[in-house]
């Protein structure tokens, strides 16, 4: 059990190190207060540019296809695809923020509704559904806007068109009012075991920096390892009776001690300060962060292996952390990147990592249902963990 | 089987043609030789011989390219691990937490080797005690001084009682009082059966210490013998005379086509050749002779005839060094 003994012994210098310990647990705190109070749980008009919706128009006539112009119009980025299902599967897996659903009839729906208004009782609306990421929860109300003011500007004209041309001065006053809600929308209504009103900007932000910050501990393996190579003491302890996998077990296992530790410290503070709605998702997010951590020590050590000097590790490790940070959506929000970079993020653990959190924080999904994400970053870890080992030798 | 090999003596350690070559660089280069058990081996050379590079293939650090490496009768490959557990190493740097106390390090790299417990405490005293360190046993190392911090990193090496000790140039930036130490424990130890493998750059070292020494010079061993074998193979004895004014080439010449001299070179005055006397020094005449007694006159006359001030003038023993350079043609601190 030789590995124990490093870890032990790993952890016994770190804990001495009250730099790398205020680095470690204090840097992450400062990055969530700050963007909490930056980002917090609030939409932004600016978002709206590049806000994507995947929309399917089951729609046979023409107000269908109207309706997506509409949104184009107002400044959205609207893509298309055939089925509803193709829809629910982009907006619940995390690949779009939004998806919109015109069922079949919607034209003669709206016909019907627009020719109903103004009398008694008035006609039903007619139905679009409205899918929005939980994760993304900020986009939710760009949405309902955006589709009910597209609705209104192909009803009003529509309206105006069925009046005699005697009266259509005064009916173009009254259309707003007439035409209160020509469309209704389908959106689902926050989960019963999540958030109860919406997502809190614990919620929001927690999970993207437990991913970061745990995956920047590959720095400080690497730096490790680096340093016992300078130092001697790692050509000491490689002549001891202690296989190499053992020596990097050991490595991996001290710092994984501590990315428990923080992300434990992060969790707490974002239920105790950020209203981080974890009661009902916490067993799987102990899986999630158990594999994110393995994923990220084991990134570390590869690094280790890759670099000679602490200045190249430093180097590789930083830019290779904030480039994948930024690609996955840890920092900034996926749907703020262009399509190409957001199909690019999958290529990182952070982001499959991040997507098992959503799941279980955001979107309300089991830990069943998210194993594959899960399934996903352990791969990685072990990859990472298999190709250091094939790498490491004291030369 | 290599001319370096010794008969009839148990053996503890056998290097077979081994080669260790970085891309196109021969770290190690076809060396053989023995250690026989319970003798202290002293493996000179100047810095990049490859010295280093055989105590980490003995280590199990790393593995040869070429040859076999025989420890107490088994082949050495790193993924022997068994094979370990009879070796101590003391590298050349000093390879321990500065972070962590003595008592601490030591513990730890006696865990390493399965020590445990009641064992593990009282074989972590023995080596406070055998280091003089046992005052200071719980201070972090990082306050120690330079001596102390050496005399722990050659106490870790010995903690899990090895049968050889691997010592690589254990000595270096030591203060004369810590070489002392060292040297008094590594003689204990060997007397007590340790078999101990000693490197360094420092010939007067290993002449002091060692029972036999192998020479090696540029990754291949060029001579391996007892030291007074070593030493008395070469013969004669060298005259030195240091000299306030530094010999035309040309009077060097005629200096060594004197009858009697074996050879002869000029030294300036350099840190690792010092000035020993308060006047303005400019180097030393070395010249080796296998009747010394019969070249001090003419030298001495040779020496006037060229207007050169003698400030001092001696005959000595060759030593290793000599060996080295007759060998090589070179210093060893070149």
């Amino acid at each position: 059990m030789g590995f124990l003994v490093i870890a032990a012994k790993d952890l016994r210098i770190l804990l001495r190190d009250r730099s790398a310990l205020v680095f470690l647990f204090g840097l992450p705190l400062v990055f969530v207060f700050t963007f909490g109070m930056i980002f917090g749980g609030r939409s932004s008009s600016r978002s709206a540019a590049r806000i994507v919706i995947l929309a399917a128009n089951r729609d046979q006539g023409a107000y269908g296809a109207s309706l997506i112009a509409e949104l184009r119009h107002l400044g959205l980025k609207v893509e298309t695809t055939a089925t509803e299902e193709q829809v629910e599967d982009a907006v619940g897996g995390g690949d779009r923020s939004l998806g919109l659903v015109i069922p079949p009839g919607f034209s003669r729906a709206l016909e019907v509704a627009v020719a109903g208004a103004g009398n008694d009782g008035g006609a039903p609306p007619a139905h679009v559904r409205v899918l929005a990421d939980p994760a993304q929860a900020q986009v939710a109300s760009i949405a309902r806007g955006a589709v009910l003011g597209a609705a209104q500007r192909i009803a009003v004209p529509l309206y105006m068109a069925q009046m005699p041309p005697a009266f259509r001065a005064f009916a173009e006053q009254q259309a707003s009012s007439a035409l209160r809600s020509p469309v209704a929308l389908d959106m689902p209504s926050a989960p019963q075991s999540g958030p109860a009103s919406g997502p809190s900007p614990g919620d929001v932000i927690i999970p993207g920096f437990l991913v970061y910050f745990v995956f920047f501990m590959a720095n400080g393996v690497a730096a490790t390892l680096i340093t016992e190579r300078h130092e001697g003491t790692l050509r000491r302890i490689l002549s001891a009776p202690i296989s190499a996998s053992q020596v990097l077990l050991g490595k991996l296992l001290a710092r994984a001690l501590l990315g428990a530790l923080q992300t434990a410290i992060l969790l707490l503070i974002g239920v105790q300060v950020m209203q981080l709605h974890l009661a009902h998702a916490l067993p799987g997010v102990v899986v999630v962060a158990a594999a994110t951590i393995f994923a990220a020590t084991g990134l570390g050590l590869l690094i280790a292996t890759l670099g000679k000097t602490m200045e190249q590790i430093q180097g590789m490790t930083t830019l290779a952390l904030l480039l994948m940070g930024t690609l996955s959506g840890c920092l900034i929000p996926r749907m703020f990147l262009p399509q190409s970079l957001q199909s690019l993020s999958r290529i990182t653990p952070h982001a499959w990592a991040l997507n098992a959190y959503q799941d279980l924080i955001l979107r309300d999904r089991t830990l069943f249902s998210t194993l594959p994400n899960i399934a996903v970053v352990i791969a990685f870890g072990a990859g990472f963990f298999a190709l250091a080992l094939s790498r490491f030798r004291y030369e | 089987m290599s001319q370096f090999e010794p008969n009839g003596h148990q053996t503890m350690v056998s290097l077979h043609d081994v080669h260790k070559r970085y891309a196109e660089i021969a770290a190690v280069d076809g060396v053989s030789f023995s250690l026989r058990t319970g003798e202290i081996f002293g493996l000179l050379g100047p810095n990049g011989a490859g010295k280093t590079t055989i105590i980490n293939m003995l280590a199990g650090i790393q593995e040869p390219t070429e040859g076999e490496i025989l420890v107490e009768g088994r082949v050495a490959r790193r993924s022997d691990v068994a094979i370990r557990r009879g070796l101590g190493l003391v590298p050349q740097e000093l390879a321990i937490y500065f972070k962590l106390t003595a008592r601490e390090n030591l513990a730890f790299f006696g865990s390493l080797y399965g020590l445990r417990g009641a064992a593990l405490k009282t074989r972590i005293d023995e080596m406070l005690d055998l280091v003089g360190l046992t005052d200071r046993a719980s201070s972090l190392v990082s306050g120690y001084s330079g001596g102390m911090k050496r005399r722990l990193n050659l106490a870790v090496g010995l903690m899990h009682n090895p049968r050889l000790l691997l010592l690589d140039e254990p000595t270096v930036g030591v203060d004369p009082h810590s070489r002392n130490h060292i040297f008094e424990g590594v003689r204990e130890l060997n007397r007590a059966g340790l078999t101990v493998l000693y490197t360094s750059h420092y010939m007067e070292e290993a002449q002091s210490l060692c029972d036999r020494v192998g020479i090696m010079d540029r990754g291949r061993m060029v001579a391996c013998d007892t030291v007074d074998n070593l030493i008395s193979g070469l013969g004669g004895a060298t005259v030195e005379a240091r000299l306030s004014a530094t010999p035309e080439e040309a009077a060097l010449g005629r200096m060594r086509e004197m009858e009697g001299i074996l050879s002869l070179e000029w030294l300036p005055a350099t840190p690792t050749n010092p000035p020993q006397t308060a006047e303005i020094e400019a180097g030393t005449l070395r010249a080796r002779a296998n009747r010394p007694e019969l070249v001090l006159a003419s030298l001495v006359a040779a020496l006037t005839a060229e207007s050169l001030s003698l400030q001092t003038l001696a005959v000595r023993q060759p030593d290793l060094e000599d060996v080295f350079l007759a060998i090589t043609g070179k210093h060893l601190r070149d």
